[in-house]
């Protein structure tokens, strides 16, 4: 068994572990920021007079808006056995359960969801996940976020 | 007065969506400019995305684009073709193959690959290829239609 391997086991052995959570209050300014950023024209996005008069009844985020809300503040794991060289972002997973709406006041929490290590052309690499939920004021869950991480040393 | 779909005259109904159908193709270039006003507004300052010597260093051939701003875009053939007007994406994953980098075209297509009538969902699966024909990014997306 590889240094990189038992290393997956431990941090496996923290899975749930939680970061600590952050709470944001969805900004009309900060959305259209992030809107105008992605090249978005819907006025939905952009226009709150508009996005009154439709089902939503106010500016809603575009659906990657998720990405703006998440505690970096991830949770405390043992430290890796080998300095990594490369880390690289392999995948964002959204579940949307309601639109995130300017006003809202979202709050995520971080948790370790899953280690393990795949042996690709250049040697092993170990693939990290952390799974967040976006929970509103109301306590209603919002959102699930995954995102996956992969290093080598 | 509530907004109806007809706000949206283009978009499509669920009835009149067929699975295997090829959604019109919508490809972006982003600039330098597009990601510091990324970086800015999911506030990720990691300096990959916007200095160059950094990039260099960790073995790219200049700064790279944000994946979350590649997955925007990408999605985007999907919500330009069925806005929020007439339809929610309720799931969607992003598959980060290559990175992306500023000045060169994030080519996307997007295909249905399942329909739910009685749930009133649709399937699509996304792909963006860079100028040279090679597939960068995977996606695929769940709508839900009001």
């Amino acid at each position: 068994m590889s240094v990189l391997t038992e290393y997956a086991d431990l941090l496996r052995q923290n899975i749930g572990l939680c970061g600590k959570p952050m709470t944001t209050e969805v900004e009309k300014t900060a959305v259209r920021k992030f809107a105008r950023a992605i090249g978005e024209t819907n006025p939905l996005y952009l226009d709150p007079e508009y996005a009154v008069t439709t089902r939503f009844g106010a500016m809603i985020a575009p659906p990657t808006f998720v990405s703006a809300l998440m505690s970096m503040d991830l949770p405390p794991l043992p430290d890796p056995p080998v300095a990594f060289t490369v880390t690289l972002h392999t995948d964002d997973v959204i579940e949307q359960f309601a639109p995130i709406k300017v006003g809202d006041v979202i709050t995520s929490v971080p948790k370790l969801a899953d280690a393990f290590v795949k042996t690709g052309r250049n040697g092993e690499m170990l693939f990290t996940t952390f799974a967040y939920e976006f929970t509103n004021s109301d306590g209603d869950l919002i959102a699930n976020v995954a995102w996956t991480e992969v290093q080598r040393p | 007065m509530i907004a109806q779909p007809m706000d949206v005259p283009s978009a499509p109904r669920l009835d009149q969506i067929r699975v295997g159908q090829q959604l019109p193709p919508f490809e972006h270039t982003p600039t330098k400019v597009q990601l510091v006003m990324y970086a800015g507004a999911q506030d990720d300052y990691f300096p990959v995305h916007f200095d160059h010597e950094y990039a260099v260093a960790a073995g790219q051939p200049g700064v790279v684009n944000h994946g979350w701003l590649t997955y925007a875009i990408l999605l985007q053939t999907v919500t330009n073709w069925a806005p929020p007007q007439v339809a929610d994406v309720v799931a969607a994953s992003c598959r980060y193959v290559r990175p992306t980098f500023p000045g060169e075209a994030i080519v996307c297509s997007a295909t249905v690959v399942a329909k739910h009538s009685e749930e009133r969902t649709v399937d699509l699966e996304l792909s963006a290829t860079n100028p040279a024909g090679v597939e960068t990014t995977k996606a695929k997306v769940t709508l839900h239609f009001s």
